[in-house]
């Protein structure tokens, strides 16, 4: 199918989560960074829609600030439910996080393992099912397994959220055969989340088909985290576009990009 | 006369009579604190200046930090 007046870019490609059209595939955490003050340069190198962010007791010792007052109008916020280790507690979490300002939108994330923090899909469906029902646009953060998301998909999750490799490890798609499959199987928007510590990573994420990544320690923890930002968003417009484009058959043996048509060959075989 | 609650998991001892939101202001941090958890319940925010502090309550006062 060619032909020379192929639009390069989709007239309409949104990602619709929650009845919000996003523009932007990749969603930002704000945990880790130097200073909060960072953040808002973060989001708007990345071009950032949505944006996370964590609940925790007030330090009377130390100066906290909240975090919300470094975020512009106009962003969705999507706070998680990290510390839980239960449903109850994540249901509790995401209710208060909703009081304290969030909006509808939840990461569940429920774990209980301390040396991996992978999340406990179990407990995570059964929060699911209480927060849909209270009217959150739930988005659970998982291990890709293919049974819980059609759990979630069945208890009116928003979109599956699998980890790539462990959160804060930057060791990229270690669980790409699982999540392809996730991809293939759920119809859901599936956003990988935890364990992307590259662009090129972010990309391929894209290119196979996720929805949206989520990107937080690999920007907070790089040198320059803004120009990080910059490189994450290109990277997974880039993975977007080639999986739009739809990427060639990959084959064992060499295909010549060159005509064989071989007069060369010819020529040097009279000598 | 001081009364004992629980504040973030922490037995506080607190003069008697205060309103949650008299409290809260004699503490840091005052423009952190984003939502209360007052026994258990979320308590909405119009509330704190006419919620008196009893002997046992518990209370948990959160912020939103950054996070992934």
């Amino acid at each position: 199918m060619t032909h020379v007046n192929m639009p390069i870019v989709p007239v309409e490609d949104w990602l619709e989560i929650g009845g919000v059209k996003l523009t932007s595939r990749l969603f930002v955490g704000t945990g880790k960074f130097p200073a909060h003050a960072v953040v808002p340069s973060v989001i708007e190198s990345a071009a950032s829609q949505v944006v996370t962010m964590a609940l925790r007791r007030v330090d009377w010792q130390n100066p906290q600030e909240n975090i919300l007052n470094y975020l512009t109008d106009g962003l969705v916020l999507l706070p998680n439910t990290s510390g839980a280790r239960t449903a109850e507690e994540a249901v509790r979490i995401a209710r208060l996080a909703r009081a304290a300002g969030c909006g509808d939108w939840v990461k569940i994330e429920v774990i209980r393992d301390q040396h991996y923090l992978l999340p406990d899909n179990f407990e995570t469906v059964i929060a699911t099912e209480i927060l849909v029902k209270e009217g959150f646009t739930v988005l659970p953060y998982v291990s890709p397994d293919l049974s819980t998301a059609r759990r979630l998909l069945e208890a009116g999750a928003a979109a599956v959220m699998p980890l790539g490799a462990p959160i804060g490890s930057n060791r990229g798609l270690k669980t790409r055969e699982l999540i392809k499959i996730l991809i293939e199987e759920i119809p859901l928007p599936v956003i990988v989340d935890a364990g992307i510590g590259r662009p090129s990573e972010a990309a391929e994420a894209m290119e196979m088909g996720a929805a949206a990544v989520l990107v937080n320690t690999a920007i907070a923890t790089a040198e320059n985290p803004v120009a990080m930002a910059r490189a994450f968003r290109l990277a997974v417009e880039a993975g977007r576009l080639a999986h739009l484009a739809g990427p060639g058959a990959r084959t064992e043996q060499a295909q010549a990009s060159s005509p064989l048509t071989g007069f060369l060959h010819e020529a040097l075989t009279v000598d | 006369m001081n009364i004992n609650i629980t504040v973030n998991g922490k037995e506080t001892e607190i003069q008697d009579g205060l309103a949650l939101r008299a409290w809260l202001e004699g503490q840091n941090n005052f423009k952190a604190w984003t939502v209360v958890e007052y026994n258990g319940e979320i308590l909405e925010r119009e509330l704190w200046p006419s919620t008196v502090l009893h002997e046992g309550d518990k209370l948990e006062v959160l912020v939103l930090l950054g996070g992934g």
